[in-house]
């Protein structure tokens, strides 16, 4: 071999591994910011699922504290009015029928908004009776099945598990035309299994994903990865959709 | 020939630095090194065009030239930083790599000759920092990451120090006698310098303005 030969061989040689550190330096820190940007938009969800439901409690204890009972002391006030004419008696029956309607409807946006079930008495009554609720409007029947039959957990994992069932289920009345709605919370020493399914018509999913996902499947995914769980879904167009979440406990509580 | 094709070719930074000094009061102040470092290679080069012309060394010029040239590009990475850690960090890289510059012009090699010692490890230290500047843009980047000068200059240098690095290990372990094999690197460097310096110039203008100043009423 001639000499310049064996010398330009060796130049490729350590260029080839100065590439090669270059490469690698590169794959590196690609996934070192990959992650760190991962964690970023991990916290920054968190913050705002958090603001989101502190922002909803607020609301739900001023209309349940603060509106209720002002409304209440309204309508005793107007039934104290003192008159003889019909007119008005008539009036004050349709006031104080009104302002009946008026607390009604406060204690359901206020239930919706923070159910006081879920806050008493836990995750597993409130799904229960949410259940129960939209099975009676006849538009489908929810069932629900808990395995074992009463647990609790720790209360802002209960609200996010909440809201996650609530979103599906409201997603399968939107748009899935179904009869009816299969609810599981399987509760393991270190993890709890929630299995979702509905028979309604389904959707093409890597057609939803290509066209942006809903706002709903989203706000699941979400809190599902804030509760540092896994999220799968399986739907075909007529075959009804499955949602599997699986949530780690150990981590969470 | 090569020669005036070579001062040509490195003559062309020159939109870059005219397009950078047309904006500099209107570009944020991040970038503010980016147009040093244009203007003092340009005219670096123009005077080492001039020196061999006039048959002196370049050597002495060159040698200082890169020590400059690391601070400035070390200055742009810390206005880019926002952590403290780092900025401190990039204060060590610059008093370490002066040593190493000491030591390879005054120790190890007189500074009247150009020495490859301090060049390579400025090159490689320049190519990390650059592929890691790229890749943090790559995964925050929300808008078209073509037009994010960030990307765009540390694309720059990332291509020319890395041919820089190559061309220096060819130059150390090549002997000058194959004549034929080096002056096709060095044919190579010129037309990375062409690509490099359009780069530059495309970079100066995707440089954000500063952040106008709105009164509230």
């Amino acid at each position: 071999m001639h000499p310049f030969e064996r010398e330009i061989y060796i130049a490729i040689l350590i260029a080839a591994i100065v590439l090669a550190i270059i490469l690698f330096f590169f794959l590196y820190t690609l996934v070192k910011h990959q992650r760190i940007n991962s964690k970023q938009y991990k916290l920054q969800i968190q913050a705002e699922i958090i603001a989101r439901e502190e922002e909803r409690r607020r609301i739900a204890v001023d209309l349940h504290d603060d509106l209720g009972p002002f409304l209440s002391s309204m309508k005793l006030q107007i039934n104290l009015l003192n008159t003889e004419d019909p007119d008005d008696k008539n009036l004050i029956r349709e006031l104080s029928l009104q302002i009946n309607e008026i607390v009604q409807k406060i204690r359901e946006t206020s239930n919706n908004l923070l159910p006081n079930v879920l806050v008493r008495k836990g995750l597993v009554r409130a799904l229960t009776e949410f259940s129960q609720t939209i099975t009676k409007t006849g538009n489908i029947k929810v069932n629900a099945e808990f395995v074992p039959e009463h647990f609790e957990l720790e209360k802002d994992v209960e609200i996010h598990l909440y809201r996650i069932c609530q979103e599906a289920l409201h997603n399968t009345i939107r748009h899935a035309k179904a009869n009816n709605f299969y609810l599981k919370l399987e509760r393991e020493p270190a993890q709890l299994n929630v299995s979702i399914s509905d028979d309604g018509i389904g959707f093409n999913y890597a057609k939803m994903k290509k066209d942006s996902m809903g706002l709903g499947l989203k706000n699941m995914l979400s809190r599902v990865d804030f509760l540092n769980g896994e999220f799968y879904l399986d739907t075909h167009p007529g075959r009804g959709v499955v949602y599997t979440i699986q949530i780690p406990l150990k981590a969470n509580l | 020939m090569q020669f005036y094709l070579s001062v040509l070719f490195s003559a062309t930074v020159i939109v870059a630095c005219i397009i950078a000094l047309n904006r500099y009061h209107l570009i944020s102040r991040l970038y503010r090194p980016f147009v040093f470092i244009l203007w003092l290679g340009f005219l670096v080069d123009l005077t080492g065009y001039i020196t061999i012309m006039f048959g002196v060394s370049y050597a002495v010029p060159g040698n200082i030239y890169v020590l400059i040239n690391l601070y400035l590009v070390l200055w742009l990475f810390t206005r880019w930083e926002i952590s403290q850690s780092k900025k401190r960090l990039f204060q060590i890289m610059a008093v370490l790599l002066t040593l190493v510059w000491i030591l390879d012009n005054f120790i190890l090699n007189p500074i009247t000759q150009l020495n490859v010692l301090f060049r390579f490890c400025y090159s490689s230290l320049l190519i990390f920092l650059s592929i890691d500047q790229i890749n943090r843009v790559i995964v925050s980047e929300r808008k078209n990451i073509w037009k994010n000068a960030r990307f765009v200059i540390c694309a720059a240098f990332l291509i020319f120090y890395t041919f820089k690095s190559l061309e220096e290990i060819f130059f150390l372990v090549i002997d000058p006698k194959n004549e034929d094999f080096l002056s096709y690197v060095w044919m190579i460097m010129m037309v990375i310098t062409l690509v490099v310096n359009s780069i530059y110039a495309y970079a100066a203008l995707c440089i954000p303005s500063k952040e106008k100043f709105i009164l509230p009423y």
